[in-house]
């Protein structure tokens, strides 16, 4: 986990897919963060977001493009509300309740977990950020909105590195 | 095993693969069973007073969140039931659009069903996760069916999860006809999945249990009920009409769940694919019968672990219905209608198919077309109390052969047999990193 962007792979051509729900206060970051990054135009085309999606959308998306990502989504990362981290699904030992998972509780976890499993071997980089609130409700918290210029920041330096390389 | 040594108790705190929280209770004592519960201990949810002042045209945007995956079911029965309460006609057009959405909820649904949530019972994994290493080939195609019914739901709905193309009087944006037609092209392409999905449900070894209950779906005198019907009972073999529901589901309390229970002709009723198949057998299309025959689905069937086999039955039913109604609007082509409409005072009761099975929604508006009344009854709630009477009947007769383990999975499959159903709120990803 750090809070500098992995590096991605020479010669890539990452994907930038924003996850979340609008109904969910900060659980909206991920899509916020991404949506503000298509503005650009030089991302716009690699910029995907995937409101409320489940696993089994994430996996087959991952499955059809074969191409590294960088996945922007809420986490609980046991962090300081509003910070963010970087880190690889291979390096980060993710919570896949196996044994009682259900399509309801499959998450981005088990979405990248199944799509590993059926060949997607790409590279990937989760941007994760703690959210303040997750109750129901629209909008970005207050506290949120106000650390969101210095995680676009973050997140577009990462995006940028990833353009450099492509 | 010694029967009088089968002294059990099996509680099931959380089942999995179901939507929401529900606990299944099993106490026997040498060999006697002394009690079977199953306690759903959901909160309330309250959609039915979110909705109160909200205009007409909002109401159906609102209660398609009530569920995940059945979002185009509950929106087009609200839509259904305000427009009757307004006295709204719809054209030809929209009712073909509208049936299309139902279809795509229908794919999108079972396929999720029968691949993530029942399969992996009787593949003897824990879940899709496993199956997607022991079977990959499986999930791969259930991925590729349910990205295509996805987006078949986007082309007519805007988009997958909670369309917003759909109103009241009609639609707010047209598909495209190269959409269409494109559309199309994917659904018979599909074709080949489809048949390798029959041919994965011939293989899974269904637990044959049977008892007999009262069937309740729709019926449509012209075609397969989905969309549109009145109210059947296999135990009359007579329809009432959709505003009479009140009196089809008698909803009751019991102690031990906080869901509505509900009963019409006798104790119990199942509604979903086994009843539809069984009460509508006859207007199937002929693909769909013969899947029926090669999965060895007889009409009436009595055993609700064919549930699963059902909703491949309608899978395919759906996907022929669906080229056969895309050549219709590809035919007819598509044009803009007139979707105002005038508010006034009024009740009205909708209803409609959704994949877990027969579901109402009724609301009131007054004079200024506000929303002063709602009631929503959907499958889940109609189904628990014949899910316990399953049970009930069966553990008697799974007793002397089963072990406790395998009872339980017996209980388990037999509960998602009926409704697994997804109901999407938080996204969150828990992650424990490894120093």
């Amino acid at each position: 986990m750090s809070t500098k962007p992995v590096a991605p792979a020479a010669g890539s051509d990452w994907k930038i897919v924003g996850l979340g729900t609008y109904l969910g206060h900060d659980d909206e970051i991920g899509l916020a963060l991404v949506r503000e990054i298509a503005r650009d135009a030089a991302f716009a085309e690699r910029c995907v977001l995937l409101d409320s999606s489940d696993a089994a959308t994430i996996a087959s998306l991952l499955l059809e493009w074969l191409r590294p990502v960088i996945l922007v989504d809420a986490a609980n990362m046991d962090v300081a509300p509003g910070e963010y981290r970087f880190f690889s699904d291979r390096d980060a030992s993710m919570i896949l309740k196996t044994s009682s998972v259900s399509t309801h509780g499959m998450g981005l976890a088990e979405g990248l977990e199944l799509a590993r499993t059926l060949g997607f071997d790409q590279a990937s980089c989760i941007f994760g950020v703690q959210p303040f609130d997750l109750s129901p409700g629209q909008g970005l918290t207050p506290e949120m909105t106000s650390r969101f210029p210095s995680l676009l920041d973050a997140l577009r330096e990462a995006c940028s590195i990833s353009r450099t390389e492509s | 095993m010694d029967l009088k040594s089968k002294t059990y108790t099996i509680d099931v705190k959380h089942v999995t693969r179901v939507e929401g929280h529900g606990r299944i209770i099993v106490s026997t004592k040498e060999g006697v069973v002394k009690e079977v519960k199953l306690a759903i201990t959901e909160a309330n949810r309250f959609f039915e007073n979110f909705v109160k002042g909200m205009q007409p045209a909002e109401v159906p945007w609102i209660v398609s969140r009530i569920c995940g995956i059945c979002c185009v079911g509950h929106q087009l029965t609200a839509t259904k039931a305000v427009e009757a309460a307004l006295g709204i006609q719809i054209s030809p057009q929209t009712a073909l659009l509208r049936k299309l959405l139902t279809e795509s909820q229908f794919l999108q649904s079972h396929v999720l069903h029968v691949y993530f949530l029942a399969v992996p019972d009787f593949l003897g994994v824990k879940s899709v996760l496993p199956l997607a290493k022991s079977h990959p080939d499986v999930v791969k195609r259930a991925l590729r069916l349910k990205k295509l019914a996805n987006d078949y739901t986007a082309l007519f709905g805007g988009r997958t999860l909670h369309p917003m193309a759909n109103t009241l009087k009609g639609f707010r944006k047209l598909p495209e006809l190269d959409a269409v037609a494109a559309l199309r092209h994917r659904l018979l392409e599909a074709i080949p999945d489809i048949e390798e999905t029959v041919r994965v449900a011939k293989t899974l070894k269904i637990p044959p249990y049977e008892r007999e209950t009262e069937y309740v779906s729709l019926k449509h005198p012209d075609e397969y009920a989905l969309y549109d019907g009145d109210v059947f009972s296999s135990d009359t073999k007579s329809s009432v009409p959709v505003e009479k529901y009140r009196e089809v589901t008698n909803e009751f309390t019991v102690a031990h769940s906080t869901t509505k229970w509900s009963k019409w002709h006798r104790d119990s009723y199942f509604a979903g694919a086994l009843a539809r198949v069984n009460n509508n057998f006859d207007q199937l299309l002929p693909q769909a019968k013969q899947t029926a025959e090669e999965l060895g689905l007889k009409v009436p069937c009595y055993n609700p672990y064919m549930n699963n086999v059902a909703q491949v039955v309608e899978v395919v039913h759906c996907a022929y219905n669906s080229v056969r109604m895309l050549d219709e609007l590809l035919g007819g082509g598509l044009k803009d209608e007139d979707i105002s409409y005038e508010v006034k005072a009024g009740r009205g009761v909708g209803s409609c198919e959704v994949p877990r099975g027969i579901l109402f929604h009724e609301y009131e508006f007054d004079s200024s077309g506000r929303c002063c009344g709602a009631n929503a009854i959907i499958p889940t709630s109609q189904n628990i109390n014949n899910v316990e009477q399953d049970m009930k009947a069966f553990v008697p007769k799974m007793l002397p052969d089963m072990s406790k383990e395998e009872l339980t999975l017996h209980m388990e499959m037999l509960l998602r047999a009926y409704d697994p159903c997804i109901s999407c709120s938080v996204h969150m990803l828990d992650v424990e990193f490894v120093d």
